[in-house]
């Protein structure tokens, strides 16, 4: 039977109802009765931001490929609509068929950001699943988590029946595998239902990957933080994040569900590659991800000319967390181009680096339209980008924008961060400094009128500490520090044409908190969840008094926790997930931060010993001499 | 010698948007029927500039909820195609819901060919449950017809003011409804052109208030559709 989402009653009460009328082209319906495994694949934020995740379209495609598995996706509805569902109690059910939540075999839940964290437990609620792990029975459905938040499970623990860690194409197949071979009476034996889900359990531990958080206990280390242990053999010590290997032979979406409203991503997406060995020490999808994996430049193609057949989508955006990178990348431009170019589909790519090579790759891509150019130099003085090592100098950036401005661009974006390790305020007005520089180059190399219209926006975070990272030893920077350096900065950019803004606090703290957390924090973030708290990342419902009371209650302290540093010596909350990148390597990279030493790309110049060759044959896959400009 | 304005192409379709995509916004709709196009490989043209955008108008923008069985588009193409032709190619792109009527084409200098319709007609279906009988709400659709005015509140953005839109009601009727469980229908063609511009809404509300007069209790008429069924 199929039923819509919402009932057709409730659509004109409701903020943007488009979003939850379902039926939108190439969405896969298998009828219920048909398949025997059904999944829901949620995304614990609204449909638009949702429908832009290239991860869960990926899964959808995984699933549904089977023939005894149906995928259907689960958002979580706007707060509007939540309260009209609680009022007239409507359970939280799935796009393709209104199954309720609670009804599917296996509901995944990415976790691609700490702030979506109480977004969870209000899509198990609305769904009528129990939301701690320990209150589900037999027949409830296996709730899955995963994305970069599963390298640190800790915090969420509670909640989840399992985590796959790593990438997810080849784990959740094993899953459903394992679903399909489980005898009817043991997946959902009625009279002894709690001991076989158990057994359930403990056979899913058994895949590489998995993650059961009741398989372990708590033990409270020698620094006061809460260490999973395994119960006992059936859990392993560590659990090894998944690694696919080839590109080529994953799975890539190109049917993909076109969303009714426009997403935040309203494009086509290939991934040329997978991960990123630049090594920049602040970030986690750079240590979580390696090593650097590319598909294949005639496969590309393939995909993107198909999934524009498919959608009729007018922009292609390439996937990857450095495209410049990608060692075919201008052929593949010219590839796209030759092919795309009369159908009148804009080629962009989301992230540049910061040489004049790939602003060149920019201007190529962007004779369609011209947009605004996004640069991160990530750090204004030369001192701090050593400490994250960010290979990038000043020249780097002013013959950047020295070219973008020639190119006929008019509008820069520069990204930065503040509140860096060893941080001092000379080198956060060295952010200014780098600024002014950026307006002079405008000055010169544009025309007058250009100049007029420049405008260059900066954009400054604060720096939050990552689990598996150089800095995850290394606290959050203390609110009066990083509001004096906000006032700085403030002070100095008062040029009309650069507009600046720079994250203030409340959430930041929350999410390092909430990043290098352990278990006592579950009980932290149910209690904001019943208090209210949800959407945390949007700052329209976002409320820290109440987080703060949430943390009270349980004789915490968010702030503290977000600013803790970390002996080098201490046993972690996710030392339990294996991240292929070993505890020794990110010792010695923060050693090297702290002496401003280099790390090169280990692509061009030779391993660096990170641990990955324990997890991937002939690492690196990818070799190539550097790029022009890259330092030796 | 004076220059030939330029021979350009159209197809001119109609299209419904029925069932749950009465839902879209306009926006939305135009984003899914341009992907449509795009789909279906119709030799649309595009505007010049940095932003080139496919040349394809609308004659008038439904609210969201409203659904539509007629609506006028035109698609303005690089070159003449069979119209039987477009119309295969895009009823096989258009997303569920969204239906096409009919599809013609068009050559010639013009460049509007769907702008200047000056009435729209609409059903409004309501709720059985609660609904009056149709004889009722025949009396009360009568007393507006006979009534010299319809007063309505209109807001613009400096000052809201009380405006006579009857002159704007052309034609007002009730429709049995179409089975047992469904409740009855008004049927109506209102002015469409901004100074005598009707909204349905403001004729489903005077109705209610005279049958609250007529009947002395109070009288709720639940709209379940509103569907424009055409524009002329």
């Amino acid at each position: 039977m199929i039923l819509p989402m919402l009932p057709e009653s409730t659509l004109n009460r409701i903020e943007t109802p488009a979003r939850y009328i379902g039926g939108e082209r190439n969405q896969v319906v298998k009828p219920r009765g048909e398949v025997d495994l059904r999944v829901a694949l949620c995304y614990p934020d609204s449909y638009e931001v949702g429908m832009s995740h290239a991860g869960l379209r990926v899964l959808y495609e995984v699933v549904n490929r089977r023939s005894d598995a149906a995928a259907e996706r689960v958002f979580l509805p706007w707060v509007d609509a939540i309260a009209l569902m609680r009022d007239e109690a409507i359970a939280l059910s799935s796009h393709e068929t209104g199954t309720p939540l609670a009804q599917f075999d296996l509901v995944g839940i990415t976790l691609q950001h700490e702030l979506t964290f109480t977004n969870v437990l209000e899509m198990l609620d609305l769904g009528g699943i129990p939301v701690r792990s320990a209150d589900r029975h037999g027949s409830h459905p296996l709730v899955v988590g995963g994305g970069p938040c599963a390298f640190n499970p800790e915090p969420m623990a509670d909640f989840f029946d399992l985590f796959v860690i790593g990438d997810g194409e080849e784990a959740l197949d094993d899953l459903l595998d394992l679903l399909a071979s489980l005898p009817d009476e043991l997946a959902r034996r009625e009279g002894r239902a709690d001991e076989a889900r158990r057994e359930l359990l403990r056979r899913c531990a058994e895949i590489e990957g998995v993650y059961v958080p009741s398989g372990y206990r708590a033990r409270e280390s020698a620094e006061g933080m809460l260490i999973p242990e395994a119960i006992d053999e059936t859990f392993p010590p560590r659990v090894t994040r998944r690694v696919v290997n080839d590109l080529n032979t994953a799975p890539w979406p190109c049917a993909p569900v076109i969303p009714w409203t426009e997403a935040v991503h309203d494009r086509a997406e290939i991934e040329i590659a997978r991960g990123c060995t630049r090594g920049c020490r602040f970030c986690q999808a750079g240590m979580i991800y390696r090593p650097v994996r590319e598909r294949d430049l005639d496969t590309l193609v393939e995909q993107a000319v198909e999934i524009i057949r498919n959608t009729g989508w007018d922009e292609l955006s390439l996937l990857s967390l450095n495209c410049p990178d990608y060692t075919q990348i201008a052929d593949l431009i010219d590839r796209l181009h030759e092919r795309l170019a009369s159908e009148r589909v804009s080629v962009g790519m989301p992230s540049l680096r910061v040489d004049t090579f790939s602003v060149g790759l920019a201007d190529r891509l962007q004779r369609v339209r011209k947009s605004g150019l996004t640069l991160a130099p990530e750090a204004g003085s030369q001192r701090m980008r050593d400490i994250v090592n960010k290979d990038v100098e000043a020249e780097d950036l002013f013959a950047s924008v020295r070219a973008a401005f020639r190119a006929g661009w008019q509008r820069v974006k520069l990204y930065f961060m503040m509140g860096l390790p060893r941080e001092t305020d000379e080198d956060v007005l060295a952010i200014a400094d780098l600024v002014g520089e950026v307006r002079r180059i405008g000055r010169e190399t544009m025309t007058k009128g250009g100049y007029g219209r420049l405008g260059i926006n900066v954009s400054v975070n604060a720096f939050i500490p990552k689990a598996h990272t150089p800095f995850q030893w290394i606290g959050m920077a203390d609110p009066e520090t990083l509001q004096r350096r906000r006032e700085l900065l403030f002070s100095r950019l008062t040029d009309r044409r650069v507009s600046l803004s720079v994250s203030s606090g409340g959430s930041s703290v929350l999410e390092a908190a909430l990043a290098r957390g352990d278990r006592s924090l579950c009980p932290v973030i149910e209690s904001a969840w019943r208090a209210g708290a949800i959407y945390d990342g949007w700052t329209e419902c976002f409320d820290g008094e109440r987080w703060h009371a949430a943390f009270g209650e349980h004789d915490l302290d968010v702030e503290a926790a977000a600013r803790r540093s970390i002996p080098r010596e201490a046993e972690l909350p996710w030392d339990v997930i294996d991240s292929g990148v070993t505890r020794e390597f990110l010792l010695r990279e923060l050693d090297c931060a702290l002496e401003g030493a280099h790390t090169p790309d280990c692509r061009a110049e030779g391993c660096n010993v990170c641990g990955m060759t324990a997890l991937v044959a002939d690492c690196p896959p990818v070799r190539w001499q550097g790029r022009e400009g890259d330092r030796q | 010698m004076s220059e030939q304005p330029p021979i350009r192409h159209f197809a001119i379709i109609r299209f419904g948007k029925t069932g749950r995509t009465r839902f879209l916004s306009h926006l939305d709709l135009a984003r899914a029927v341009d992907r449509a196009v795009r789909r279906a490989g119709l030799p649309v043209k595009y505007s010049e500039g940095f932003n080139p955008s496919a040349q394809i108008g609308y004659a008038s923008a439904l609210p969201v909820g409203t659904a539509a069985e007629a609506e006028p588009c035109q698609i303005e193409l690089t070159r003449p195609m069979p119209a039987d032709e477009i119309h295969r190619a895009l009823a096989a792109e258009l997303p569920e819901g969204i239906t096409l009527a009919d599809t013609r084409v068009v050559s010639g200098p013009r460049r509007k060919h769907i702008s200047g319709s000056e009435i729209a007609e609409y059903e409004i279906e309501l709720d059985a449950s609660g609904a009056p009988c149709v004889e009722a709400l025949r009396q009360g659709v009568q007393e507006l017809l006979d009534a010299g005015e319809l007063m309505v509140l209109r807001e613009t953005k400096s000052q809201t003011r009380e405006i006579d839109v009857r002159p704007g009601i052309q034609e007002l009727s009730v429709v049995e409804p179409r089975s047992e469980e469904a409740g009855p229908r008004i049927r109506m063609t209102l002015a469409l052109q901004q100074d005598k511009l009707v909204k349905p809404s403001e004729v489903i509300e005077w109705l209610e208030r005279r049958l609250f007069g007529l009947t002395g209790r109070d009288v709720r008429l639940d709209v379940r559709v509103v569907t424009r069924l055409g524009l002329r």
